[in-house]
């Protein structure tokens, strides 16, 4: 017998360096952040979920053996204490992952929370650490391959196929700090233009600094129980339409077409199941980290044209106010990196917007949302789309 | 991060591939089950999942796929060689891999471009490094 899960709270931590928060701190306040949005009782929750921590793996590893059972007060009341892990497509396994065990009955209410604190590392450790993460490591990393460079690599690619220049890839960055100016918790909010984007340093050619992100320390949460449940929880639960994965390489340089990776069978997945097509979307939250890959999940999902969709960022359709609101967290590049985390926190973005909880930056009368998350060398390609009402 | 860190330098399925390169020959995997080649080398095939791999040369000989120049943030062990360009290179005979592309004239790199293969030593390994392809610009005369 199937039933229906939604979403119904959700929380959120500042994102930055922030060397005097612990990470225990992060989480017990994201989670309860999430429980009172949602008004559960911190006793309902049976099935706890965690993304990884990757700056400190010993609370890391803390979190398998239940480390927050006891420190959110669930002893006895919380069945299931377990991790779930897909790199940056966390935030889309852990939605997956909450809303298979609802919709089974295996679980009635679900917390998912991820907390990051990357001022645990230098800067030096923080490039070492992306040197191996989602790196190749027998036959990529050898060679010096650098986490910037994988996106470098795709910008050449793509703009010797499609002509695009190197101002519409800044422009994704402008836009994404428009929103993130008006986002509490983003990092990065000082307004920027391309002509700031394109005077930072080169990094990993043809990509300046400006379109790369940072590095923070940050955490969110979300809860997921029954649709019964949560209509006598809240107004405004959310509701999965439909989702699109494909799962494919390890290694970077063994995509087929770096330049499209599988973004368009996800996509494709995602509005078959949903029923509905790019016109419907009131709000496109991407999480990819990299403006290159924002151009190419907008084609690829058929928002526009291939070649197109620099014209349609310079255009500031994606910006506050455009046709195609876009990132209204900022992505990584302003919102800050938290590694695990961020494909977490662009569900909670999601989930706000669908909720009218997004203050300043609210896309007005936003009721049907698409959100993507990818993990590793872009291993994974994850579309989900969700609805103010249930499908 | 050191190469010491590649457990495949001491690893039986890949010794194919590192015994050529120290002969100076780029070798890839065939499955003698589908008739797939693959590089890089796996300890099954990634297409039918089979472990009957066998080594064969190939040329040498490829495209530039793309490239990317590392000028800052690069891992600790490579700071020293900055900048240095990463390049994907799609082999003549069909697979494709992450490498480094050396040039005398690095600003007339380009997509697509005839390359070669080069060996080089590096931090105990004989590494696949590329290079433009005799009589490209950039390129061996
Ligand atoms: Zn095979």
């Amino acid at each position: 017998m199937s039933r229906n899960a939604a979403v119904v709270g959700i929380g959120e931590v500042p994102v930055g360096k922030f060397p005097d928060r612990q990470l225990l701190d992060i989480a017990i306040t994201v989670a309860e952040q999430a429980l009172e949005d949602g008004g559960v009782d911190r006793k309902e929750v049976d099935t706890l979920l965690m993304a990884p921590c990757f700056a400190d793996p010993w609370f890391n590893t803390d979190l398998g053996f239940a480390r927050l059972v006891d420190e959110l007060g669930m002893r006895a009341t919380v069945r299931l204490n377990a991790q779930v892990n897909a790199g940056g497509s966390t935030g889309a396994a852990l939605l997956k992952v909450a809303v298979g065990l609802v919709e089974s009955g295996q679980s009635e209410t679900v917390l998912c929370l991820h907390a990051e604190k990357f001022t645990n590392l230098s800067g030096q450790e923080g490039f070492d650490f992306f040197a191996k993460a989602g790196i190749e490591r027998d036959f990529e990393a050898p060679f010096g391959m650098a986490y910037n460079a994988i996106p470098g690599l795709t910008a050449e690619r793509y703009m010797y196929e499609t002509g695009t220049p190197i101002e519409q890839l800044a422009e994704v960055s402008v836009a994404c700090r428009e929103w993130a100016s008006l986002h509490p918790n983003a990092m990065f909010r000082k307004p920027m233009t391309v002509e700031d984007v394109l005077a930072s340093k080169v990094i990993a050619s043809p990509l300046h600094a400006l379109m790369l992100n940072m590095l923070g320390d940050g955490g969110s949460a979300f809860v997921v129980t029954t649709e019964d449940r949560a209509r006598s929880l809240t107004e405004t639960p959310v509701y999965v339409w439909g989702e699109g994965d494909v799962v494919s390489t390890y290694s970077f340089a063994q995509h087929d077409d770096i330049t499209r990776m599988n973004w368009s069978v996800a996509g494709d997945r995602a509005f078959q199941q949903a029923g509905v097509t790019p016109e419907d979307i009131d709000v496109l939250e991407i999480y990819i980290a990299y403006p290159i890959f924002h151009l190419i999940i907008m084609e690829e999902l058929g928002f526009c044209a291939r070649g197109e969709a620099g014209a349609l960022v310079a255009a500031g359709e994606t910006r506050p106010g455009g046709s195609l609101p876009t990132s209204t967290n900022g992505d990584a590049m302003s919102y800050g990196h938290i590694g695990a985390g961020v494909g977490v926190a662009t569900l909670v973005e999601t989930c706000r917007q669908l909720m009218d909880k997004a203050g300043e930056r609210q896309v007005p009368g936003a009721s049907i949302a698409l959100k993507t998350a990818a993990g590793g060398a872009y291993s994974n390609a994850n579309v989900a789309i969700l609805g103010r009402e249930p499908r | 991060m050191s190469l010491s860190n590649a457990e495949s330098l001491s690893a039986a399925y890949a010794a194919g591939f590192w015994e050529a390169a120290e002969r100076g020959v780029l070798a890839i995997q065939h499955c003698e089950t589908c008739g797939e080649d693959q590089l890089y080398p796996r300890r099954r095939c990634v297409t039918c999942g089979a472990a009957d791999l066998t080594y064969r040369p190939v040329s040498g000989l490829g495209s530039l796929y793309s490239f990317s120049t590392v000028l800052a943030n690069a891992p600790s062990d490579f700071i020293d060689e900055m900048p240095y360009t990463l390049a994907i290179v799609e082999l003549d005979e069909g697979p494709r891999l992450l490498t480094r592309i050396d040039s005398d004239d690095p600003a007339a790199l380009r997509c697509d471009m005839p390359v070669q293969c080069v060996f080089r030593e590096r931090d105990g390994a004989t590494l696949p490094y590329f290079v433009p392809a005799a009589g490209t610009d950039g390129g061996p005369a």
